[in-house]
């Protein structure tokens, strides 16, 4: 008994109050936008949830101008009425502009403090991420939430990248031979549509990639990815398939020439087929297709990848990795370099599994 | 008050040598490997492994040649009174440093991620009265804590599995970049792998000696095992330069883990490491309140006081956790390297002066 | 004090006298027996008058007794008594002792011995179905407070030359028949021996019931896990026995002290034997998965409120957050608050005759929740939370385990809300080192799993096929060591 009444004493001791404001005093922080102003001053928009009453749910949007991620963090705290915890944070959502500045410090940020989520989404955006964040949101409480559910539901078509959380943009950061591509977001009437990629090259912005490519390089850089592909015949007709991507990658280096094999293999499954030769589609009939739309996809496939291997000369295909992985860590700068000199080759193959519920 | 009872199974021998080992290393093992042996590090902890297998035949074979007498009585056999002394002082100080490295890091890692509004010297109070619980009753007691707590080990390693198709194989291609590295990274895991000396001690406990040796091996492979595989999952999803970056890779992995009903599984695995941390503790406390008693010839239970007022004493010198891996990198390459000389020699000299029975009292 | 009867009959009805209390239902018929004189005493009540006067005085008084000085007492018991169970003493606290537990005496002059006559009353409450352990199927019996009947009871059912049963008197103040029933050869000798020595050196005031018993039998006050499990039912005595566990009758009660226990068997409902395996192991996971929540639900719930509200997934923080406005109470005192109302409902509900007390206990909880979240005393996720776990504590098969299990949410609530998560890893970690150190009567507390014995986890956690399930434990077996340690 006197043991146990001695480590009670010690309990009582050591603790006390800690001060901590209760959970009703907080505010949970749905969204982060970062932006940059014309004289390099950082701006910093905070989108969090207002509690009114019980189960009365609001938003609301802080902007903080200042020139370190934490002493906008301190001019926000001036403003706002209740506690934020900085682990509920649904989606970091980055401007152009700021992504051209440099993004080192956002990406430090998040790793260093220990109490941030690891699953926050990661986009950036065409205009002020201010201007995105202060829209309406039509099917959720906060603009941050419909943002998110926009990147996660467009898995489903367009090949769209599965690697939007922010671990996934460390990541991309730290693995040598990568190279940091997130989704790109654009105001569209009075919400947000997902409309390219952009590409970063080390912690800075380089270029974006226009909706119409978009499709084609998701299908050449993503290891599993799911999307229609449209194939039109003479006469404007078209089938369309729904396809599931799995990619392949092999490094040959001959005199330090390093060649890149992506072998795509598309499973597929015919969702229309308003061509004029598909009044039954026969194995023989279904074979002759696949090798006629493999040897089309492959073709423009080819194209695109050499249009912005030579335009750009950086690897937004994800492929040099398994470069570095061939040749070793020590040959990162070389296989850099020699990306814009390098041979890309690219083999498309569809199957198709399903003619679907028609057959003739 | 206390009845001691020091008994243990050849069972509980095997889950001690494996609580033993697993401590805060494994938070913070791939980190270190990392840096030095890049994407390779998990093959240094793999070679690394020797140690602690070394350690469990060694003291295996000691004791067979010696016909398993008590620690001090086998070292006055084989090296004399004096420097019998000096080698129990030795291990004193040895698990001085085990079971400080230990409380300070648990308390470093509890302040760092969930109960940030503790300080760390309240972590190390509670922490070393319930050690003091655990150890009073004997090494019975420890035992049959390690053999519940080895079930939880299993559950410790569910949340990184669940990154075992996530990473990229690339991250861990090539697999000998440079085979030196390799080498040069093994003392990183030195620490990692201390706490294995326990079983120069306890060894004539067991209640059958028959399979001591295998039972230790097998204790160390378990851990060599998780400690390999999970320093192999953390690479090939982060790529070993955040690897080398973070300061608990294993943590940041545990974070990551996206699944529903929590947010964060960090809180579920701190309870369950922190079993483990409670668990190695013990058994560093054990080493310590066993050579102490030797040393000042008191009663073991008079001695579990002292030795965690000590424990106690020295953690809370240690808190920061720069300070702490500072001195673990001062420290341990010696202490190991002793503990190797030491375990050597008297191998080879229990050979001579072994054999002849000795009465045990 | 004189503890041997002497020759003179009115000297030794004067011991006799002065050792029990002279109340004034204690009996002392004179009777002349071939002029000798001869008293029968006996204590009205509790031995049966009707039985003295068929037994003794009816025989006696129409007897024709021939023999002299000590040969009559001979003749008496050969020739006169028509009673079964009869014995002859000498010794004055023994006479004392027999008396009280309801028997005759009959002393006559010029003998140093008195006969013994059993007419002890056994007007007890008749057999009936055990009210606190229902059971869908099984056997409808249960024990009741005559300790014969139980035995037999149970030696109808267990026909075993083997099983054994053997008495103990205890109790200082007063004296209660104990009785240890065991099957020889199924019970480990070792365990045994442990058994029988607490009994022998028991010191017990008074055995007043089988749970004042089962405290005085552990040494540990400060225990809160039961070492020895106790039942109304005969099918559950004999199933423990079967597994090589000893059963302890105490006289006046109507329950069976089962011992060893290990923890986990307090978590096993004894249907699960009757049901198919899968369904029995479906309904034991429900009962570890309640077990858990009981002990850990609330503190979780509160350390993530107060301390790290980040953990809530993100749509049901909001939810939670949006719930807890304008709610005055802290939540420590909130859940407390609950856990206090409900357990003052549930023990009201106990105390109140059956049907009253239900609807108490659910009307009450009702209206006491609903009033509460309207008032904006309690978040309506707080009463949630409570809810489930005071339904959860109803799974537990054992009354008192039940209990054990109840109380200790509460310190790990205190626990939480002073060190966070490090506060229920000290809880749990403390009530590990708890349960390996335990050991009843030489069985490890927390085997199968500790020491392991990989054979009968097969009827710990799960429930494996009868087959497995059934055979003896080998972890209620120290002596015999297993090959594998």
């Amino acid at each position: 008994m006197k043991k146990i009444s001695l480590v009670l004493l010690f309990m009582l001791i050591f603790t006390s109050c800690y001060g901590k404001p209760s959970i009703e005093r907080t505010s949970v922080i749905a969204g982060i936008g970062h932006d940059i102003d014309k004289d390099k001053t950082l701006s910093s928009s905070f989108e969090f949830i207002v509690f009114k009453s019980q189960n009365v749910v609001d938003k609301s949007v802080v902007t903080t101008k200042g020139k370190s991620i934490f002493e906008m963090f301190n001019k926000r705290l001036l403003i706002t009425k209740r506690r934020h915890l900085p682990g509920t944070v649904r989606t970091l959502l980055i401007s152009e502009e700021r992504g051209k500045f440099g993004i080192s410090d956002i990406i430090d940020a998040f790793l260093r403090d220990q109490e941030r989520n690891l699953n926050t989404t990661v986009a950036v955006s065409k205009q002020r991420t201010e201007e995105i964040l202060k829209l309406n949101a039509k099917d959720s409480n906060t603009m941050a939430e419909e943002i998110e559910d926009l990147i996660k539901s467009s898995y489903e078509a367009n090949f769209t990248q599965r690697d939007t959380n922010i671990k996934d943009f460390f990541n991309m950061y730290y693995q040598e031979g990568r190279h940091i591509m997130l989704p790109y977001i654009e105001k569209y009437k009075d919400t947000v549509k997902l409309s390219g990629i952009a590409v970063f090259k080390k912690d800075k912005l380089i270029f974006t990639i226009p909706e119409e490519d978009t499709k084609y390089i998701n299908l050449l850089r993503n290891e599993k990815a799911q999307g229609y592909l449209t194939f039109f015949d003479e006469n404007s007709k078209s089938i369309d398939l729904f396809c599931n991507s799995r990619r392949n990658v092999k490094v040959d280096i001959n005199d330090n020439k390093i060649t890149y094999n992506i072998y795509l293999l598309i499973y597929s499954s015919v969702k229309e087929a308003n061509i004029d030769d598909a009044q039954e589609l026969t194995k023989d009939k279904l074979i002759e297709l696949e090798e006629k739309y493999s040897n089309e996809l492959t073709k423009q496939l080819q194209e695109i990848a050499d249009k912005y291997q030579n335009k750009y000369g950086t690897d937004i295909f994800d492929v040099q990795k398994y470069a570095v992985a061939k040749l070793g860590r020590d040959k990162i700068d070389f296989i850099e370099e020699n990306f814009i000199n390098s041979n890309i080759k690219i083999s498309a193959k569809i199957k198709i599994l399903s003619p679907g519920r028609i057959i003739r | 008050m206390f009845k001691i009872n020091n008994q243990i199974t050849r069972n509980q021998y095997m889950f001690i040598i494996q609580n033993s080992i697993i401590g805060v290393g494994i938070l913070s093992l791939a980190s270190g490997v990392c840096k030095v042996a890049k994407q390779s590090g998990w093959i240094s902890v793999l070679v690394a492994g020797i140690y602690p297998i070394y350690i469990c035949i060694v003291a295996a074979l000691i004791y067979r040649n010696t016909n398993y007498n008590e620690f001090l009585e086998t070292n006055k056999r084989i090296w004399g009174k004096f420097l019998a002394y000096i080698f129990t002082i030795f291990f004193f100080i040895n698990f001085i440093f085990f079971s400080s490295f230990v409380l300070s890091g648990f308390a470093n890692v509890l302040v760092f991620t969930t109960t940030k509004f503790l300080s760390p010297h309240t972590i190390i109070v509670i922490t070393v009265i319930l050690t003091y619980f655990t150890i009073n009753y004997g090494l019975t007691n420890i035992g049959r804590l390690s053999e519940l707590l080895f079930y939880l080990t299993i559950l410790i390693l569910i949340i990184p599995f669940y990154f075992i198709n996530k990473g990229h194989i690339t991250n861990l291609l090539p697999l000998f970049d440079d085979v030196s590295s390799i080498f040069k990274a093994v003392p990183e895991t030195f620490f990692a792998y201390s706490g294995v000396e326990i079983s120069l001690l306890i060894i004539p406990y067991v209640t059958d000696f028959k399979k001591v040796l295998s039972s230790g091996v097998i204790g160390s492979l378990i851990t060599i095992f998780i400690y390999t595989l999970t320093v192999l999952l953390t690479i090939n999803y982060c790529g070993h330069i955040l690897t080398s970056k973070l300061q608990y890779p294993l943590l940041y992995l545990v974070a990551g883990a996206d699944l529903p009903v929590l947010s964060n599984f960090e809180p579920l695995f701190i309870f369950l490491w922190g079993n483990k941390i409670f668990q190695t503790l013990a058994v560093g406390g054990y080493g310590l309140s066993y050579t102490l008693s030797k040393i000042i010839k008191k009663s073991y239970n008079r001695c579990c006081l002292y030795s965690c007022l000590i424990i106690m004493f020295v953690s809370s010198m240690l808190v920061p956790e720069h300070t702490r891996t500072m001195v673990i990198d001062k420290v341990e390459p010696y202490l190991v390297g002793f503990i190797l000389v030491y375990s050597t020699l008297t191998l080879i000299l229990s050979y001579f002066k072994g054999g002849k029975t000795f009465e045990k009292n | 004090m004189m503890e041997k009867l002497t020759k003179d009959i009115f000297s030794n009805l004067e011991f006799i006298t002065s050792t029990i209390p002279s109340n004034f239902n204690f009996i002392k018929r004179e009777i002349d027996l071939n002029n000798k004189t001869c008293f029968v005493l006996f204590i009205s009540g509790i031995a049966d008058k009707n039985l003295v006067e068929e037994y003794i005085l009816k025989p006696l008084l129409n007897s024709n007794i021939k023999a002299k000085n000590q040969d009559i007492i001979d003749e008496i018991l050969k020739k006169h008594l028509y009673s079964s169970d009869v014995s002859v003493t000498n010794s004055i606290p023994d006479i004392a002792l027999q008396l009280i537990s309801g028997k005759s005496i009959i002393l006559i002059d010029n003998c140093d011995a008195a006969i013994v006559c059993n007419t002890t009353n056994n007007n007890y409450r008749q057999i009936e179905e055990s009210t606190s352990e229902k059971s869908v199927y099984g056997i409808r019996e249960s024990f009741t407070e005559n300790l014969e009947l139980n035995l037999t009871i149970l030696q109808r059912k267990v026909k075993n030359p083997n099983l054994k049963l053997e008495k103990y008197i205890i109790g200082e103040k007063f004296k209660s028949e104990l009785v240890l029933v065991y099957i020889d050869g199924v019970i480990d000798p070792q365990v045994l021996t442990n058994i029988k020595a607490r009994i022998s050196n028991l010191k017990i005031p008074a055995a007043i019931s089988s749970g004042v018993l089962e405290q005085f039998l552990d040494m540990r006050t400060y225990n809160i896990f039961p070492l020895s499990k106790s039942t109304e039912r005969p099918d559950k005595v004999i199933f423990d026995l079967l597994e090589g566990k000893a059963a302890i009758f105490l006289s006046e009660t109507p329950s069976a002290l089962i011992l060893p226990a290990t923890f986990f068997e307090f978590f096993q409902g004894f249907e699960d034997y009757s049901e198919r395996t899968i369904t029995a192991n479906f309904s034991r996971l429900m009962r570890f998965i309640a077990i858990i929540t009981v002990m850990v639900l609330e503190p979780i719930y509160l350390v993530l409120l107060i301390y790290n509200p980040e953990l809530f997934p993100y749509k049901l923080m909001s939810v939670i957050i949006s719930s807890r406005q304008n709610i005055p109470l802290p939540p420590l005192l909130e859940i407390l608050a609950m856990d206090v109302a409900v357990e003052i409902l549930r023990e009201g509900g106990l105390r109140l005759p059956n049907p009253i007390g239900t609807t108490l206990a659910i009307v009450g909880g009702i209206v006491i929740g609903d009033a509460a979240t309207k008032a904006n005393l309690v978040s309506p996720a707080t009463l949630f939370i409570v809810a489930i776990t005071v339904i959860s504590t109803f799974i537990i098969p054992n009354y008192q385990m039940a209990l054990t299990i109840r109380f200790i949410r509460f310190p790990m609530i205190i626990l939480g809300q002073m060190f966070g998560f490090f506060g229920l890893l000290i809880g749990f970690y403390f009530l590990l080192i708890h349960l390996t150190k335990l050991e009843s009567f030489g069985i490890a507390y927390f085997s199968p799993i500790v020491p392991s014995r990989f054979k009968d986890l097969l009827d710990a956690f799960i429930r494996a096929p009868l087959k497995e399930a059934l055979k003896e434990p080998k972890s209620l077996k120290p002596s015999q060591k297993s090959p594998k340690n």
